[in-house]
């Protein structure tokens, strides 16, 4: 990512909630349609938060009990922690919201002005596609893939199977040396939302879904260093992250339980993941 | 013969990161159903020919019609033997959500294409007129340039856009 986007990440990792309200951009290009099911909708925004750019407004749905709003925070400051690649969040609350439209919301930053869905770059990759895109995206990803991988079965993250866009690859072709990376999105899903993680299921960890191209292409001593770098953070970090979440976007006992669960599951990854390890 | 239909625009976004960029029409895919079974066809122009865009991005955008050929085959095989063109869009309006996004749909209509048994003229004479009548609706003098990128203009009419036709493979019978 880019040196300012850098800069704004650090700053929105240190924050919780937005200073600024967010209003519906006129770029509304890829935002997500609610007509499958599973899908909470959102749509894209801008604010004087951060001018000139775009972030993506989620859920739009009310569905109580979720918080998934709430997860897509913490995810997304404990990916920072550890160097993962997941957009910077914020937390927001709409005024404008309609009926059955949640009102306490997360905004995730668009990262990249040019980005390929999963689906589209894994054709490219499997055929051996000369492309420059297909050329970046293959060198970055076998460290992209463990770095991912760990952290997604560490937040029990069960949406980045084989899923058309939750994983994308950026670039931005402004930039001399085409910065870029792939970028892992939407955790609405991950931190046992649904009850997963209820009655001590916590415990139960196993190596989260993950797309067999990048599974194949996974570098070990990558896969080490972030379950090593998971092992380390002080649970004092992990529970700040999740305890500063306000009441209006999460409930005190998911709060407690994710906390707790973050805190058991950081010593539990060498199993799942053991024999893809060096 | 009586053809059932729904048709997507397919656009390219030279900035998601701008709240204020335009997405341009770049390609056009239509999907049926007839009496003996599914088709699609799409028609794209040569990246070449796509404002504002980027040597990389057109690398990725050098075959449209091909590259939306394979992913709505994608989104019709995962209805499985239950076909509904509406899904079939959806589908693929959920697969393509960055810098290539599926930004209008118009879902299932009815329409009498006369005494033949061969959909494929109508439909691609269809995704071509769509993608010409998108392009030149987008070219208003109204609207500014990109931000840092050249003026936006459509592909000149003289160039042909690239298009395909395909009967959907396993062909499910109709029920009429």
């Amino acid at each position: 990512m880019q040196e300012k986007d850098k800069r704004t990440a650090g700053c929105w990792r240190r924050s919780v909630c937005s200073r600024e309200p967010w209003t519906k951009a006129r770029n509304q290009a890829g935002a997500s349609s609610d007509h499958r099911p599973g899908e909470a909708g959102g749509f894209f925004v801008k604010s004087e938060e951060l001018p000139g750019r775009r972030a993506y407004l989620k859920p739009l749905k009310q569905e109580n009990g979720k918080h998934r709003a709430a997860r897509e925070k913490i995810a997304a400051d404990l990916a920072h922690d550890l160097g993962v690649c997941v957009p910077p969040v914020l937390l927001t609350s709409r005024t404008d919201a309609g009926t059955n439209e949640e009102t306490h919301v997360a905004v995730s930053l668009v990262l990249y002005p040019q980005q390929w869905s999963w689906n589209q770059l894994r054709a490219q990759l499997r055929a051996g596609s000369d492309e420059k895109v297909a050329q970046l995206a293959e060198a970055a990803l076998p460290q992209a893939a463990a770095e991912a991988l760990a952290f997604d079965t560490w937040l029990g993250q069960w949406d980045h199977g084989d899923h058309p866009h939750n994983i994308v690859f950026g670039y931005d072709p402004g930039q001399p040396e085409d910065v870029h990376s792939f970028v892992f999105l939407d955790f609405a899903f991950s931190m046992g939302l649904d009850g997963r993680w209820n009655q001590g299921k916590f415990t139960d960890v196993e190596r989260a879904p993950f797309p067999a191209l990048m599974l194949d292409s996974l570098a070990p001593e990558a896969l080490e260093k972030t379950v090593e770098a998971i092992e380390a953070l002080p649970e004092v970090a992990i529970r700040e992250s999740v305890e500063r979440i306000p009441d209006t976007h999460i409930s005190g006992a998911d709060r407690l339980l994710i906390a707790d669960a973050l805190c058991s599951r950081q010593q539990q990854l060498r199993g799942p993941l053991g024999s893809l390890l060096p | 013969m009586e053809l059932k239909y729904a048709e997507a625009v397919i656009r390219y976004c030279p900035n998601l990161t701008d709240p204020d960029a335009y997405s341009l029409p770049v390609a056009t895919l239509v999907i049926a159903e007839t009496a003996t079974g599914y088709h699609g066809a799409t028609a794209g122009w040569p990246s070449s020919e796509i404002a504002g865009i980027n040597p990389m991005s057109a690398s990725m955008l050098s075959d449209l019609p091909d590259l939306l050929k394979r992913h709505t085959r994608e989104a019709f095989e995962s209805s499985q033997s239950d076909v509904n063109l509406d899904y079939v869009l959806i589908e693929l309006q959920h697969g393509l959500r960055n810098s290539l996004h599926v930004e209008e749909m118009e879902l299932t209509r009815t329409v009498d294409i006369g005494n033949t048994d061969d959909p494929g003229e109508w439909l691609l004479n269809r995704v071509v007129n769509l993608l010409h009548e998108k392009t030149q609706a987008e070219t208003r003098p109204d609207i500014p340039p990109l931000r840092g990128r050249r003026p936006r203009r459509a592909p000149e009419i003289r160039v042909t856009p690239g298009r395909t036709f395909w009967n959907q493979e396993p062909l499910v019978a109709a029920t009429g």
